[in-house]
């Protein structure tokens, strides 16, 4: 542990804070992309619908396979021009809040200087600039900034400009006191540090984007007033409130952590200096708590706390971890809004979700997972571990928080808010990755010896993070539609679709992460020299000599003991009699792979609770490994393939639902104990394996998504289970059919919500129809066209959904014409639409529920 | 009595003077900026003395204020004061030379001479008494702690401008 004289450098690695500042760019630019969506409805509304209205009279639907695929083959492509015209509306919108941004970021600096009544030096002050231009050099700011002066009135010194081309602006009271080393000299190297750090473009590029976007928000408002068209406003109002205000808690509280950042410099050179001037400064909060949360600077006492104690600014806060969920969830539904059309036509519509985890994930990474990693490597010194729980409450509070208020769920209703289960997983998940990430913290803060440069530690901190986050983000955000059909859906999904590659390399990157530190926990070193600023550096303690035995002693056993069950369940249960016997069995295996994951996850983090976390990656692991492994070998004794193929079939699913068990079982982690004793361990976590154990083999049949195929074959089928009809059958039945059935639902609440409505007038009915029904409804007809399952089952029962959207589609846009212009002709038509719906719908349900097997 | 028997400009020019005469000893960095801050000052005297400092985004959180314009604020009613000692003394001057003759008061240092002063080489004709002297402090320390100035300021700002001036 290191000494009091020893003082670290928090700044080795980059603030948490640049990464939550473009989370907050990323949401306000999403914005854009939402008015964007709205500016399309409003001027190419109707024509978006009349081109897809025409998409679908292509041509008639065929008697044949062939013919229903040609057709759908025809009107995906021919909807795609119309769905990425909507889509480049929403593209424009997100760049015209990016542009007009960087705009105003090279225009405001001329508006400012007028306003404020800045000028340059004068003459008499020529050694102002000299002394600002020695104290830039010193501080190794190679170009330094231009000085200017303010009227009498100004007081403090602040630095904006355009990038290359900052300013600082002085108080002539500082200005001409330029000799003064306790007041000129702090102020600017202060000032010099926020050049440094990047704030000046970052703070003034996220007030730029706001003032571009803020009169955005209200054409809505002002559109709907106007027009008479109310029916917006409810979903829409109080969620641009909600990021109006949320903008101006989040820049403030950004604001203020970097006035630490720049403080903290600034004391590199002279601690003391840069103290005797805050001890003076201002207290912008005062006593009233809204003005503390408004406030662009923290309060004295408050500086002088972090420059006294460094260490207290590498904590990472429940606000830290709310602000952050806050913005990523709002930022995931808009996102998935935007990218969704542009895509449409292809059959890469999935990649919407992906590329909301990717940006969500790596800047979570970059701000709680980077933060946590700091607060590991700074509290060490000290001989403390943060805790975990402040800031996993908050990420998981801010994130379900962002998506219900997320702008992309205007007009959903309650519908935003997903199925009951969908918010409450958000936050586990949220939370549990969290603490993972804490727990990996620790783990990098064992290797952070081991490298000669901060950079290329903080680099694998957020990497490593970011593989937590970012696959943690893509699996909570699609959980949605699965929890509409409960445990069957959750179950489908998760066996069927959680194995992408990605999601896999993910887990194995952590894993990587959490063996290096493991390894470099082994011995006692010096701590990095790049971490103290001041003083020598301590021993940096050999944090958990037998850790990496441990986690690999864990995983082995574990994962064994899971094969030696399913082996024993074998010999006991005989031969399976029947094709969906062994479909069971093959659940079976999956679900043991991924649950002794868990319960290795468990030990680990039971046996040390923050680090564990972190320990329980390589754990878990190694465990899902190790079951396969034995399961293989089970299965090639008993006559069955052992084939690459087959192996890369079989050990996707296992793996993966092996790291979300890591993620959930990490909520242990946040209990507040002390590692418990050994024979207690043994106890709760034996009891737990057992109690798992007990649940997976007493009715195998509950693991099997919708009960299973319904026809037998033979037990073969086992060693054939990817790629085949039946495998697709499932895949349709859980994955597709269970989300499409569950969108249906929503659009039929919206239909109930707009009959029950006996004020509207013909316009505003045909309206609420247009938004609320015929725009879902052909999302949904998009999605099931982009569906081109290569099952011949399949494919037939598919086409009884992509005719009956067609019909609703046509029947809704015909009532809406009805209602727009009073047309009794158009009515007719509608409902004759209507009618074929009803037949179509029904049997394509029953369809799918006899392909379940339910 | 007082300042009413000089014009506006005169009044001005007097506070100016001695305003930068007490910033001599008290603040002379701030004399280099001394004409703009005194005509920003003599342009809005509330809203340069009453600005609030404000939450600078990427400032330092400062609040720093030239003492300039309280020195110009604090010498309004010791020039006032020092109208009515040097009337009561000199009644029968005419009201043109009364600038001239508070203007008397004011201790220069050698070679700041203001134009026209060099018959005042000579020993001034009256000096204030200690009495009014300490009066003149306790004013001016009094007017700068109205204004919001702290102790230590006041009190430097009241000894440079008593000691910028002759007390016999």
């Amino acid at each position: 542990m290191a000494g009091e004289d020893t003082r670290p450098d928090v700044l080795a690695y980059p603030s948490p804070t640049t990464s939550r500042f473009l989370v907050f760019l990323a949401t306000l630019i999403a914005a854009g992309a939402f008015i964007g969506n709205w500016v399309h409805t409003e001027v190419r509304g109707d024509a978006w619908l009349a081109e897809l209205a025409a998409c679908a009279s292509v041509a008639p639907p065929g008697g044949t396979l062939d013919a229903v695929l040609e057709q759908t083959a025809a009107q995906d492509r021919c909807n795609a021009s119309a769905e990425r015209e909507r889509a480049l509306f929403s593209v424009a919108g997100a760049g015209f809040a990016a542009a007009g941004g960087v705009l105003l970021l090279f225009l405001a600096p001329g508006l400012l200087e007028r306003r404020r009544r800045l000028r340059e030096l004068t003459p008499a002050l020529a050694q102002v600039a000299g002394r600002a231009g020695e104290i830039a050099q010193e501080v190794g700011v190679r170009r330094a900034p231009t000085l200017m002066i303010g009227p009498t009135t100004l007081r403090d010194a602040f630095t904006y400009g355009p990038p290359r081309h900052y300013r600082v602006a002085l108080p002539p009271a500082a200005a001409v006191r330029w000799r003064d080393q306790r007041l000129f000299d702090p102020v600017m190297r202060h000032e010099l540090a926020h050049l440094r750090h990047h704030d000046v473009p970052l703070a003034w590029l996220a007030r730029s984007v706001w003032w571009v976007l803020a009169p955005l928000l209200l054409l809505p408002v002002v559109v709907g007033v106007a027009e008479g068209d109310l029916s917006l406003l409810p979903g829409y109002a109080w969620r641009a409130v909600v990021l109006a205000a949320l903008v101006q808690v989040v820049s403030s509280a950004l604001l203020r952590s970097r006035e630490h950042d720049a403080d903290l410099r600034a004391a590199q050179a002279d601690p003391d200096a840069i103290a005797a001037v805050v001890r003076g400064a201002r207290d912008p909060g005062g006593r009233a708590s809204w003005r503390r949360v408004l406030a662009r600077h923290p309060s004295p006492g408050a500086r002088l706390a972090v420059l006294e104690r460094p260490e207290r600014h590498a904590r990472v806060t429940f606000l830290d971890g709310a602000v952050t969920g806050l913005l990523a969830g709002l930022v995931i539904p808009l996102v998935v809004a935007t990218v969704t059309p542009l895509l449409s036509g292809t059959d890469k519509v999935d990649l919407a979700w992906v590329a909301a985890a990717l940006v969500s994930g790596p800047l979570i990474a970059g701000s709680v997972g980077l933060g946590l990693c700091r607060g590991a490597l700074v509290n060490r010194l000290r001989g403390a571990t943060p805790p975990a729980a402040p800031v996993a409450a908050g990420l998981a509070a801010g994130l379900v928080l962002g998506h219900a208020a997320s702008l992309a769920q205007s007009g959903a209703g309650s519908a935003s808010l997903g199925p009951p289960g969908w918010l409450p997983a958000v936050a586990v998940l949220g939370a549990g990755a969290t603490v993972v990430c804490a727990g990996l913290a620790e783990l990098l803060a064992d290797a952070a010896p081991r490298f000669r440069r901060p950079g290329a530690a903080a680099a694998l901190a957020v990497l490593a993070t970011a593989a937590v986050f970012t696959p943690v983000m893509w699996l909570s955000t699609l959980l949605e539609t699965p929890l509409e059909l409960g445990w069957d859906g959750v179950n489908a999904w998760l066996v069927t679709s959680l194995q992408e590659t990605w999601v896999l390399a993910c887990f194995a990157l952590a894993a990587a992460a959490a063996l290096l530190g493991l390894w470099c926990a082994r011995r006692e070193r010096r701590a990095p020299a790049w971490l103290i600023e001041r003083g020598d550096p301590p021993a940096w303690p050999a944090a958990a000599p037998r850790g990496l035995r441990e986690a690999l002693l864990t995983g082995l056993v574990t994962g064994l003991v899971a094969a030696a069950a399913l082996a024993l369940y074998r010999a006991g249960a005989g031969r399976a009699a029947s094709d969906a016997v062994a479909e069971q069995r093959l659940y079976l295996f999956f679900w043991a792979g991924g649950c002794a994951g868990g319960v290795a996850a468990l030990w680990l983090i039971a046996l040390r609770p923050t680090r564990g976390a972190g320990a329980a990656v390589l754990g878990a692991l190694v465990a899902s490994l190790a079951t396969i492994a034995g399961w293989l070998v089970l299965n090639t004794a008993l006559g069955g393939d052992l084939t690459l193929d087959f192996v890369n079939g079989i050990a996707k699913t296992p793996l993966a639902l092996g790291f979300v068990a890591v993620v959930v079982v990490a909520l242990a982690g946040l209990v507040p104990a002390a590692p418990v004793p050994g024979r207690a361990r043994i106890l709760v976590t034996g009891a737990v394996g057992a109690a798992v154990l007990a649940v997976l083999l007493t009715d195998p049949a509950r693991l099997t998504p919708f009960g299973g195929a319904a026809t037998p074959v033979g037990e073969e089928a086992l060693t054939r289970a990817a790629g085949n009809d039946e495998a697709e059958i499932q895949l349709y039945v859980t994955a597709f059919a269970s989300g499409a059935a569950g969108a249906y639902l929503q659009v039929d609440e919206s239909i109930a919500a707009i009959d029950a409505d006996t004020t509207l007038a013909g316009p505003d009915r045909a309206a609420r129809i247009t938004r609320e029904v015929v725009v879902p409804l052909q999302a949904l007809l998009d999605r099931a066209r982009a569906f081109t399952p290569s099952s011949a089952t399949v494919s037939d029962v598919h086409a009884d959904l992509v005719a009956t959207l067609e019909s609703d589609v046509l029947a809704f846009e015909r009532f809406a014409v009805a209602f727009a212009t009073d047309d009794a002709a158009a009515f007719a038509e509608g409902q004759a639409a209507r009618e074929q719906v009803n037949g179509t719908r029904l049997r394509w349900l029953q369809r799918v529920t006899a392909l379940g097997g339910g | 009595m007082g300042t009413e028997a000089m014009s506006g400009d005169e009044a001005r020019a007097l506070a100016s003077e001695l305003a930068a005469l007490s910033l001599e000893d008290a603040a002379p960095e701030e004399l280099v900026l001394f004409p703009e801050v005194a005509e920003e000052y003599f342009r809005d005297p509330d809203g340069v003395l009453h600005a609030q400092g404000r939450d600078e985004a990427v400032g330092f959180g400062l609040d720093v204020a030239m003492l300039t314009p309280y020195a110009l604020a604090v010498v309004v009613p010791v020039i006032k004061f020092l109208a009515s000692v040097v009337e009561e003394t000199a009644k029968e001057e005419v009201r043109t030379s009364l600038s001239e003759r508070i203007r008397k008061l004011f201790r220069r240092d050698a070679g700041e001479k203001q134009e026209g002063e060099a018959e005042a080489a000579a020993p001034p004709a009256f000096a204030l008494s200690l009495d009014q002297a300490r009066k003149v402090r306790q004013t001016a320390f009094d007017q700068a702690r109205g204004l919001g100035v702290d102790d230590a300021r006041a009190g430097l700002l009241a000894d440079s401008l008593v000691g910028r001036l002759v007390v016999g």
